[in-house]
């Protein structure tokens, strides 16, 4: 199967987990309309139309992500908070998604596989291990956008 | 395969041997201004449950040297950690896994079968970047 290509994403938290049924995986000759429908409708913040742009190169390159991992992926992004600066993005040889902030001190890597995802998080205050549902999430995603503001 | 040791050195020799990665440009990230390798570079290969690493013993007495890697794999660029922070910092076994490509191949796995997250990145920040003066 020709991977992949990320074809919806909405950009309101409420209307994520609905919406996270609608996310397909198209073919390479559905890239530039996908990519256009990419740009309409990232709103909340201007890095993630560029990010998602990056990550559909990267995802159509490794040819490995599945599209379960997409799915989880997209679910999760549409909901991370506009005030987070641009993460690192990297799709590894076993078709896992990570992003990684790396700030001031402050560590949040965020990966993305087939089975689940896992968080790790380290600042001068506090390390952890959890996953995207954690409830620290909140709280490690607010010291990044802090950090990123001073 | 045999576990690193084997060649006949010390344990305090065994323990500082350097295990060089090789990191694709696409894993380097730039951390605060500075080129870091991303927790990715640390994942293990789906068909071996294990991430490979070329130690330094066996490359230089083959009478390699370390940057000789980046000669066959142009584009990367190299880090290493010691078999002694990989075994008592991380969790890792390493084990010689001779191979025709270069010199001192070996597989690091984790102890726990599966290497976390946690894991994984603070390998990458523990890495240093192996230049020619190293």
């Amino acid at each position: 199967v020709s991977l992949a290509l990320i074809s919806s994403i909405g950009a309101s938290a409420q209307s994520a987990p609905s919406r996270g049924s609608q996310i397909t995986v198209s073919s390479r000759a559905d890239l530039p309309r996908a990519a256009s429908t990419l740009v309409d409708e990232t709103s909340a913040s201007e890095w993630k139309t560029d990010f998602l742009r990056e990550l559909a190169r990267l995802v159509l390159k490794s040819q490995c992500v599945s599209a379960v991992t997409l799915r989880h992926f997209l679910m999760w992004f549409s909901e991370i908070p506009g005030d987070l600066p641009r993460p690192f993005v990297a799709v590894s040889e076993d078709g896992s998604i990570g992003l990684e902030w790396d700030i001031e001190g402050r560590h949040l890597h965020v990966n993305f596989d087939q089975d689940a995802d896992e968080v790790y998080f380290a600042s001068p205050e506090a390390e952890w291990e959890a996953t995207t549902s954690a409830g620290e999430m909140s709280e490690a995603m607010r010291a990044i956008a802090l950090a990123a503001r001073e | 395969m045999h576990a690193v040791g084997d060649a006949g050195s010390s344990d305090e020799i065994r323990e500082r041997i350097r295990a060089f990665r090789l990191i694709r440009p696409d894993f380097i990230k730039l951390e605060d201004g500075r080129a870091r390798p991303s927790s990715q570079a640390f994942q293990d290969r789906a068909e071996s449950g294990s991430m490979s690493v070329y130690l330094e013993d066996e490359i230089i007495a083959a009478g390699r040297s370390p940057l000789d890697l980046l000669k066959v794999w142009t584009g990367y660029r190299l880090c290493y950690l010691t078999v002694g922070q990989l075994r008592h910092e991380f969790g890792q076994v390493i084990d010689r896994d001779p191979t025709d490509d270069f010199p001192g191949h070996a597989l690091v796995r984790s102890e726990t079968g599966r290497r976390t997250q946690r894991q994984r990145s603070r390998m990458a920040m523990a890495a240093q970047w192996y230049e020619e003066q190293s």
